[in-house]
């Protein structure tokens, strides 16, 4: 999983959100789900092209993101910028979308529905560069 | 706070579904603490009620645990069950993580 130097901070989410996969079920002792290489790799690679993406196109550099459990074994991402607040839900099930929900911190400038990750979803970093 | 914190459980004996808390008129935040498994890996967050019922669904229920089927529950006065969906919708999941405080930190975070 490769990003330009410049975001290191995504780089250093990417590496910490590995630990994860050494979880096993039941983690939080509430009979959790583990996760996945399958489902992290997905993940961040949805996270590392957006954050390139945003990077080339828009010259935002991408410092507060966060990827985290989810329900079922699912990752959650958590994307800040200046001016938005993205949090995308990835899914076990390779066929099934992620859920996203975006606003600009204050509950406004709403955004909400299903994306394929593996897609480009420029409209996507064209929002949160907004 | 993660958002994907903010999840309903199902308890397998009784059937019964939603986010467990405790009630503060009955418990402190350590006596919290203190139910979890591990309660040294463990922290707590202090959400309002009237907070929480302004989350689209949510419904805020006490429900007392007494003899429950499990002898390994104990019994516990302030809980109280936070019923309606959440990890299927992250605009309620992002909702629940701006109104919560923390009132013992993680420890380590």
């Amino acid at each position: 999983m490769r990003v330009p130097a410049v975001l290191g901070a995504v780089a250093q989410a990417l590496e910490a959100s590995r630990s994860l996969l050494e979880l096993g079920s039941d983690w939080d002792g509430e009979g959790a789900a583990g996760f996945s290489e399958q489902t992290w790799r997905r993940a961040a690679d949805f996270v590392a092209r957006g954050a390139t993406q945003l990077l080339k196109r828009n010259g935002i550099v991408t410092d507060d993101i966060e990827i985290m459990p989810a329900t079922g074994g699912g990752l959650g991402i958590d994307w800040r910028t200046a001016t938005r607040e993205l949090l995308v839900t990835v899914p076990v099930e390779l066929t099934k979308d992620a859920l996203f929900y975006g606003d600009d911190g204050a509950g406004r400038r709403k955004i909400k529905g299903t994306l394929d990750t593996s897609a480009p979803n420029r409209w996507l970093t064209e929002w949160l560069a907004e | 706070m993660s958002p994907a914190f903010f999840k309903n459980a199902r308890d397998p004996l009784t059937g019964r579904g939603g986010m467990s808390t405790d009630w503060n008129r009955y418990s402190t935040p350590e006596e919290s603490r203190q139910r979890a498994r591990e309660p040294e890996a463990n922290g707590v967050v202090e959400l309002a009620v009237v907070d929480v019922r302004a989350i689209p669904e949510q419904i805020v229920e006490h429900t007392p645990i007494q003899n429950h089927p499990d002898p390994g529950v104990p019994d516990n006065r302030a809980h109280t069950d936070v019923c309606g969906p959440k990890e299927e919708d992250p605009e309620i999941q992002r909702a629940f993580s701006r109104i919560c405080r923390a009132v013992i930190p993680v420890p380590g975070t």
